[in-house]
């Protein structure tokens, strides 16, 4: 004869149980990975000397309203200007080809030593000694770059 | 030009040949074949729905849509030049208008965004338009979806789906508004309309528009930051974007990222029989959402409330996570081994006290094959007796019986397929819009669309009664009457289909004879029906092509349950109905697995795949593979076991997955013999009623958290994978069961589900070629299925299932219904409905469910609330001779005159129908009678708070259309076709598509 019942006793694990059950799995899981969280645990103490911790956990606990402040700033229009002048830089720099790049920058940097020379000396450049210095094969070539550039340019403004 | 050039059924689309069949569109044609054509509102289970423009091709030159250009032969087909790329990318600007793209921190941004991935295969780089907001607010009412105007593209998908797939009809949109938006119900809040929550247009929303709430803040990483942190980040997004392609290289980043922590698993829903197969998304033991799939055989993109959004149970707080043993007053939690030690110690002493049959076993329609397979193998090998049954004796057993004396096989001739595609359905005593309510849309689908033709009969006027071309309320219980009436004035006709009854069928003569009685006055007079629609339905019979009949309850539980469906089967076959597609008999199976438990054996009489206990070869086959001796006479079913335990003879029980305190009519009877049993196991789910009587309760797993197969209605076996690990301590009921039976010395060593369906395919022979590979993902089976894999997804086709391979007429006789007197003046009818599932141990875990409807109603007609002076929200008391119930009312005209229903989702035993309902049973099967009962009503209170909240489906008002009537889009004046954009002043594109 069983009469119905609803009355149930739960069997609940005690907190002592409950947390003894949790430190064995770590104990598991700390035992398993042993070389990994010796290095972790160095790293975390360097990161706690060196101060970067507390920052961290300053910024992680303030993580809302931070956010809204770095997001204020940055949807002011000069902070988008940069932003998008950095993002079409850097699109820029994605369309050349840096080989080419390579060679005219590296003529660049010639240039620029013979011009700090040339600064050093003082001597100063006549009208003649300009059109001179037009003869020279090496001016020549720079000249012909330049117009080339100034071509290509022209190109891409009327486009 | 080049037309000739090709051969007549291939198409050229950019430069490569490819073949089609007639009446296909150039779109289902790349689809078809894996070829990628951009577009965003057609869906493969919707149809082209022409609003977005993104298909625009060319063809031969002119820029059509290629969602609804049907292909010709040599038809030449430009998808990637200069024109047509530009034309796709105007239209995909037009919808960005309508929609801002944050996909990475989008919940929807998981990787089958068609939207997001849309715009990125066209390499949108920047709006053309300003996106613009609309000026209504998101629609947070419902408990499980919301709308958010603002992203929504107008594509008419989800509009689509409610009007044409589903066929609730409560979605449109107003093109004519200023600001065009979807609607529901013409314009109110979303919880306060009549939507049913069946998610079609959740499921097909091409974007993040329509959500279902469980996702949201859940699905990405950075979904849930407040809005005040997400809205300047999405301004500084667009303020200082590159172009759209760099964000969209981002977001599939996230979107990758994703699928690691979101698990995707295929199952099958746990529910009502039709099978619907989907997705679930989980994060941990959250359950992100159910994403439903076009390749799921039943039911593709289609679920309804329960499947799509009824999962709650599974993470229930009550969900049993610890075995439970009777101590004096109350149960003890136990570890397993006290738990399994007790139950093997006294089922084994009450075995060797009284012998095995004083034991019997319950299984579960709900527990998978594998699970009711090990439950028969359980109670037949391990304690040695046949007394196993499961929940179909409740419900569908005088369907199969009707059916096995007729055809020869108790389950659907055909498929949802031969429903959908049947020239008539005939639907009796089943209300599959609340039932069964995916396959009930395919016949709104094919009415809506098609014009099939639909009758239906029953008491009350539910949806699809609404909807039927012919609706019959006949007398109750009278049903055989009118069907053997309707099937002589088919013969006398001449209407009957001659050869086929010639070379198929037998038994002719004697049949004829016995319908001579049933002349349309006697039938006109005892069910209530005209003479003139009993000729009617005569003919509606005779002029379709293909009749499918459909019935449940409302047929099997009466005392001539099996005799009524067998007049059903004699209809189909004198008409020929049977054994060619589109038509056939179909009993709808009420639990997702109640086919599956009978198929594996759980039942006193026979043994898995059909074959009887009785029969010595049978035995011997299975006591070789066994290795025990098998008992040799039918065991008790359900039925008879309480009757059993009342007369002393049954002393313990072993029931799992089954509410029998609540399901089983008479249940205060019921009851009582529970309490007289000397030992009860009780596996669970949850603390049911029926667990406060047993000994011990075990914790048990639901499907979402073990592997396994169900078979639906359809006799189709689908497999259902591991998307959870069980909670707490619980377990899958197979485990259990083996558990049990090893410590009682059964020494079983099953490792996986798939290695007792191996086992049942090698012992019976309709499960033959059943194996986990061939049952792979979307794949299925319908059984039978012989040794190469091949099954039968219609059957008859050449043979019927008897020795001789003819079917059976079998004459039957009408059974007066049960009526407790004149007292009781009432009729009581009783049900399902769509919300809950039964008693709701499940649904009523579901706080969104429990919104919608928090408990059972009593419907009462207009008239007799008048008479009796009643409103909605009176609290009555009904009295049956069995017991009495208090209940609050429903006043509509659903029901009529003297006629109630009482709907069945109750856990309160105050309000349960099987109080009412008597133990008397259908002659052959012993199914109880529950559509047999008679009550009188005494008034308790006048007024009182009404049972159904007014933001429920039965109070909305639908607005039917066909589709999204894109042509009112076409008309507005803001619209310019895209052709005349791109080519300038040419008009090609407005609705004008064949050629």
């Amino acid at each position: 004869m069983a009469k119905a019942i609803t009355h149930i006793e739960k069997r609940v694990p005690n907190a002592e149980e409950e947390q003894a059950q949790a430190i064995q799995e770590i104990l598991t899981a700390a035992a398993a990975n042993k070389e990994a969280l010796l290095i972790l645990i160095d790293v975390v103490n360097q990161l706690h000397q060196a101060g970067l911790l507390e920052m961290a956990q300053g910024f992680l606990t303030n993580r809302h309203k931070i956010g809204l402040i770095g997001l204020h700033q940055l949807n002011k229009s000069g902070a988008q200007r940069i932003i998008k002048n950095g993002m079409g830089a850097v699109q820029f720099l994605s369309r050349l080809d840096p080989a080419k790049l390579e060679t005219l920058l590296g003529a660049v940097a010639t240039g620029v030593d013979e011009a700090s020379e040339a600064k050093e000396e003082h001597t100063h450049l006549g009208m003649m000694g300009l059109f001179k210095s037009m003869r020279d094969p090496e001016v020549q070539t720079s000249l012909g770059v330049m117009m080339n550039f100034l071509r290509g340019m022209g190109k891409g403004l009327r486009a | 030009m080049m037309n000739d050039q090709y051969p007549k059924s291939t198409i050229r689309m950019n430069d490569k040949d490819f073949p089609f069949s007639e009446g296909q569109s150039i779109l289902e044609i790349a689809e078809s074949q894996d070829y990628y054509l951009p577009h965003v509102c057609y869906h493969n289970a919707l149809g082209p729905i022409q609003s977005c423009d993104t298909c625009l091709v060319e063809v031969n030159g002119e820029l059509v849509r290629s969602c609804s250009t049907k292909a010709r032969p040599g038809d030449v087909i430009n998808s990637v030049s200069e024109r047509a790329k530009a034309a796709q990318l105007e239209a995909m600007q037009r919808l960005l208008k309508n929609h801002e793209l944050y996909c990475t921190v989008c919940d929807n941004n998981n990787g089958n965004c068609t939207l997001h991935n849309t715009a990125e295969y066209l390499q949108v780089e920047h709006q053309k338009y300003e996106f613009q907001p609309k000026p209504y607010p998101p629609d947070t009412t419902h408990p499980f979806y919301r709308y958010e105007p603002d992203q929504c593209i107008l594509c008419g998908r989800c509009v689509e789906a409610c009007q044409d797939l589903q066929v609730n009809e409560t979605l449109t949109i107003d093109w004519s508004m200023e600001h065009p938006r979807v609607l529901w119900d013409g314009g109110a809040p979303i919880d306060q309309s009549s939507c049913v929550s069946c998610g079609h247009c959740v499921t097909v929303c091409p974007c993040n528009a329509l959500m279902e709430k469980t996702m949201l803040g859940e699905a990405g990483y950075l979904t849930d930051i407040p809005n005040d942190m997400l809205l300047p980040m999405i301004d500084l997004t667009k303020a200082v974007e590159p172009g759209y392609q760099e964000i969209f290289a981002i977001s599939e980043v996230e979107a990758a990222m994703r699928t690691s922590r979101i698990k995707r698993t295929k199952t099958v829903c746990t529910y009502c029989g039709v099978g619907c197969s989907f997705e679930v998304w989980t994060k941990g033991r959250k359950i992100l959402k159910i994403e439903p799939q076009a390749e799921a055989p039943v039911n593709s993109i289609s679920t309804c409330v329960k499947g799509k959004f009824g999962w709650d149970f599974v993470n229930s707080e009550e969900r049993l996570t610890h075995p439970l043993i009777r101590k004096g007053d109350r149960f003890v939690e136990a570890t397993w081994d006290e738990a399994l030690d007790l139950i093997a110690s006294k089922l084994g002493e009450i075995k060797q006290k009284y012998g095995p049959d004083s034991i019997g076993v319950i299984a579960s329609s709900k527990c998978s094959n594998e699970e009711n397979y090990i439950a028969q193998k359980f109670a037949r090998a391990v304690i040695g007796t046949n007394n196993v049954d499961n929940c179909s004796r409740y419900c569908q057993s005088p369907a199969t019986a009707g059916l096995m004396r007729t055809v020869g096989i108790g389950g659907d001739a055909g498929t949802i397929h031969d429903i959908a595609s049947a020239g008539l359905v005939i639907v009796v005593g089943a209300n599959p819009a609340e039932s069964h309510p995916v396959l009930a849309t395919r016949v709104k689908r094919a009415h809506k669309l098609r014009d099939q033709k639909l009758i239906v009969f029953d008491l009350r006027r539910h949806e699809l009664g609404e909807r039927a071309d012919l609706y019959i309320h006949p007398t109750p219980g009278t049903d055989l009457i009118w069907m053997s009436a309707v099937t002589k004035y088919i013969i006398d006709q001449g209407w009957h289909d001659q050869a086929f009854l010639r070379d198929r069928v037998n038994g002719w003569e004697e049949y004829v004879a016995s319908l001579e009685r049933y002349t349309l006055d006697y039938a006109a007079e005892r069910t209530g029906i005209a003479r003139e629609q009993l000729i009617q339905i005569a003919a509606m019979i005779h002029e379709a092509d293909g009749t499918c009949i459909l019935w449940a309850m409302g047929v099997t539980q009466h005392m001539g349950g099996t005799d009524t469906s067998t007049a059903i089967a004699n209809l189909l076959l004198v008409t020929g109905n049977f054994g060619r597609p589109n038509a056939g008999a179909y009993p709808l199976r009420g639990h997702n697995n109640v086919q599956g438990a009978c198929d594996f054996g759980t039942m006193p009489a026979w043994m898995p795949g059909y074959e009887a206990v009785q029969d010595e070869k049978v035995r011997a086959k299975y006591e070789r593979a066994w290795g025990v001796k098998l008992p040799e006479q039918p065991g008790l079913n359900n039925h008879q076991m309480v009757e059993a335990i009342t007369k002393g003879k049954l002393k313990a029980m072993y029931l799992f997955g089954e509410e029998m305190a609540l399901v089983d009519s008479n249940s205060n009877h019921v009851e009582h013999s529970f309490e007289q049993l000397e030992f009860f196991v009780v596996q669970d789910l949850f603390f049911t009623r029926t667990a406060q009587y047993a000994d011990v309760v075990l914790p048990a797993a639901p499907s979402l958290e073990k592997d396994g197969t169900f078979t639906n209605t359809e006799r189709r076996v689908q497999r259902f994978y591991q998307a959870l690990q069980p909670l707490g301590d619980s377990k899958p009921d197979w485990e259990i069961l083996q558990l049990v039976a090893n410590r009682m010395g059964a020494a079983w060593n099953y490792r996986h589900p798939s290695e007792l369906m191996a086992e049942a395919a090698s012992l019976a022979p309709i499960f033959a070629g059943v194996t986990y590979e061939r049952l792979e993902g979307w794949q299925s089976l319908l059984w039978p299925v012989a040794a190469d894999g091949s099954d039968t997804p219609l059957l008859y086709k050449e043979r019927f299932a008897f020795p001789d391979g003819k079917a059976r007429l079998f004459p039957v006789e009408w059974t007066q219904p049960f009526h407790p007197g004149e007292e009781y003046d009432l009729h009581l009818n009783n049900g399902r409905l769509l919300e809950h599932f039964h008693e709701g141990n499940m649904t009523y875990r579901s706080e969104g469910l429990t919104h919608k409807v928090p408990r059972e109603w009593l419907e009462v007609s207009t008239e007799l609330a008048k008479e009796r002076g009643l409103e909605s929200g009176s609290l009555v008391r009904l009295t049956s001779p069995y017991g009495h119930v208090k209940v609050r009312v429903e006043v509509t005209d659903t029901v009529q005159g003297k006629e109630l229903y009482l709907t069945m989702n109750t856990r309160d035993p105050e309000a349960a129908i099987n109080r009412l309902t008597s133990s008397y049973h259908d002659k052959i099967t012993h199914t109880p009678n529950y559509k047999e009962m008679s009550v009188k009503m005494e008034v308790l209170e006048d007024k009182g708070p009404k049972p159904l909240p007014t933001w429920n489906h039965r109070f909305g008002h639908r607005t039917p259309q066909i589709g999204v009537r894109v042509e009112e889009k076409w008309k507005r004046d803001d619209y310019i076709p895209i052709s005349q954009v791109i080519d300038g002043g040419d008009t090609h594109g407005k609705g004008h598509h064949t050629h």
